[in-house]
């Protein structure tokens, strides 16, 4: 609730007589005002720092010569000098932007430099190299902008070289989970942590597209995330590698359910052994665990790390599985009381049942058809929550008055 | 401490720059000369060399771009991006051709010169390999002169560790 809603409301309250005005100013105490000029310095440094690099491309600093080198980094090094004098002297956040600023116009000018002296990459060191002074920053200030840029230049650079040099960086992937994954673990909030697992999944999906090895080995190193996250004791990092692992399994799923419909993924991947030995242990520990843990309901959700190719009717199978998983999640959610449990379950639901028609009825069925049923299905759906809800609340009323 | 690390990454962070620049730098003293041709262009068609030298990037296609399947020593290169070894000789034309490739490093002999290239695709047996010296910067206008025509040749320094200065493009002879 934002602090003018909790101000109106909390009138109504001392004139109800629930509280008094004093108790009220207690409580508006606790909610701080958050400073609405922290966006508009947020944007200032997206906007400078997109300046930056855009001015990099320009026809001035594409000359080779040692002055645009010696501009550039006299650049950098003003901004994190006064970067640091106005975090010491003035507003905390203002010096981190300034300081962010130097940070991303010193990657900008790195590349400036290896682009007009021709230094060909043959690996993403530059990344490296940009990527760790965030870490070296972050040490410094500890500041969340700090260690999502860093997180995100981390991120990009390994997708550079997925793209660019068709190979995963290993050392890139050691700076996110050893370096980041460290500062995130004891002092990352909730949403840096969805930001780390977004970006660890994106790191594992550039591996398994290393064409060193088959596709399917993705379903392993998502299963890796989501076991390990079981043994994590901060909540909000587990949850979120949690949750971002289960979608990462559930997209890949998706994108089973297509193409392995095609002969040709079968002629040109051969079915390792190695990787079914290494996914029958995997799945076993997640089995043990779920098991010893305590946490049965939960050992469905092991239902998405299926590897779909090494079964017959493959994409079927993962469509079915797909469906499985949402239904059930679902059900548990309405069987447990857990609004975000449901809230999952029915956006599973409905990508899985978007995925059947495309595949199964988007040519045999008139297109207007296609939106007629879903529509009725998610009307179908809304009217189980609500008769749910209702029922929920009817009982909690029953509970009161007795 | 936490002082020492700020002017340390400072420093790292001029260090990294400075090194590339004055790398550069350096190549005019340590870097061997080479000149290298333009790719022919295919004779099926009628395009002839495909260069504007008004603008700003050139992109060349080099002859020793394209090396054939029998210049390969032991094995090919089968994944883009994978780093290739090409050994360079001069020819009684100045210009200086392919000799040999290979995945693993070359021991080169007499005068010859090695490049380290980055394999990118196979097309009928000719294995296409970039060293990035085909994008030349004409930010200045420097080779708006040439004749886009003729077949150009771009003499270069390549210093040992495989840093490049274009020193001049020029039109050359068919």
């Amino acid at each position: 609730m934002n602090k003018v809603k909790l101000t109106e409301e909390g009138k109504k309250w001392v004139d109800d007589g629930l509280i008094t005005g004093d108790q009220l100013e207690g409580i508006l105490a606790r909610y701080t005002r958050r400073d609405p000029n922290i966006i508009i310095i947020l944007f200032a440094v997206l906007l400078t720092g997109l300046g930056f690099v855009t001015f990099i491309m320009s026809d001035w600093a594409q000359v080779p010569h040692i002055s645009r080198i010696l501009i550039i980094l006299a650049f950098v090094i003003g901004l994190y000098v006064l970067g640091n004098y106005l975090y010491v002297a003035r507003s905390k956040f203002l010096g981190i932007s300034f300081i962010t600023l130097g940070y991303i116009v010193f990657g900008a000018g790195l590349f400036l430099t290896i682009n007009i002296y021709q230094v060909q990459l043959f690996n993403a060191w530059p990344f490296i190299v940009w990527s760790f002074i965030g870490l070296g920053l972050y040490f410094i200030y500890g500041h969340s902008l700090l260690l999502a840029v860093g997180i995100l230049i981390a991120t990009i650079g390994q997708i550079y070289s997925g793209v660019g040099l068709s190979h995963m960086d290993w050392f890139l992937l050691g700076v996110l989970l050893l370096g980041y994954g460290h500062f995130v673990y004891h002092f990352g909030n909730k949403w840096i942590g969805y930001l780390f697992s977004l970006c660890l999944s994106i790191h594992l999906l550039v591996l398994a597209t290393d064409t060193a090895q088959p596709f399917y080995w993705l379903v392993a190193y998502y299963l890796v995330v989501y076991i390990l996250a079981g043994f994590i004791k901060k909540h909000d990092l587990k949850m979120a590698l949690t949750y971002l692992s289960l979608l990462s399994a559930f997209v890949f799923t998706v994108y089973q359910t297509f193409t392995l419909r095609e002969d040709f993924i079968y002629q040109d991947t051969e079915k390792q052994i190695s990787f079914l030995v290494v996914w029958l242990v995997l799945i076993a520990l997640g089995l043990i665990i779920k098991f010893k843990q305590k946490r049965k309901l939960e050992m469905m959700d092991l239902i998405l790390f299926i590897p779909f190719f090494y079964l017959p009717f493959a994409a079927t199978m993962a469509l079915i599985c797909l469906f499985i998983f949402s239904l059930y999640w679902l059900l548990v959610g309405f069987k447990v009381e857990d609004g975000e449990r449901i809230f999952v379950g029915t956006s599973a639901f409905l990508f899985s049942t978007f995925t059947a028609y495309i595949q199964y009825a988007w040519d045999a069925m008139n297109k207007s058809l296609f939106f007629f049923i879903g529509g009725l299905l998610l009307f179908g759906l809304s009217y189980l929550i609500e008769k749910k809800r209702r029922k929920l609340m009817h009982d909690h009323k029953g509970g009161t008055k007795s | 401490m936490k002082r020492l690390v700020f002017y340390g990454i400072l420093l790292l962070q001029a260090a990294v720059i400075l090194l590339i620049a004055i790398q550069y730098q350096m190549i005019d003293a340590y870097g061997e000369t080479i000149k290298v041709a333009q790719a022919k262009p295919d004779p099926e068609f009628d395009y002839g060399y495909e260069v504007d030298f008004t603008y700003p990037n050139l992109y060349i296609d080099y002859e020793i771009n394209q090396i054939n399947k029998e210049k390969w020593i032991d094995r090919r290169p089968k994944k883009s991006g994978t780093r290739v070894y090409v050994l360079l000789e001069k020819q009684a034309d100045g210009l200086f051709t392919v000799v040999e490739a290979s995945i693993k490093k070359l021991v080169k002999e007499g005068d010859q010169i090695m490049l380290i290239g980055q394999y990118q695709y196979e097309y009928e047996g000719i294995y296409i390999v970039n060293y990035g010296i085909e994008n030349i910067n004409n930010y200045q206008k420097k080779y708006s002169n040439l004749n886009s025509k003729k077949r150009v040749a771009v003499t270069i320094k390549v210093a040992p560790w495989n840093q490049y200065k274009i020193i001049t493009v020029e039109n050359i002879k068919q």
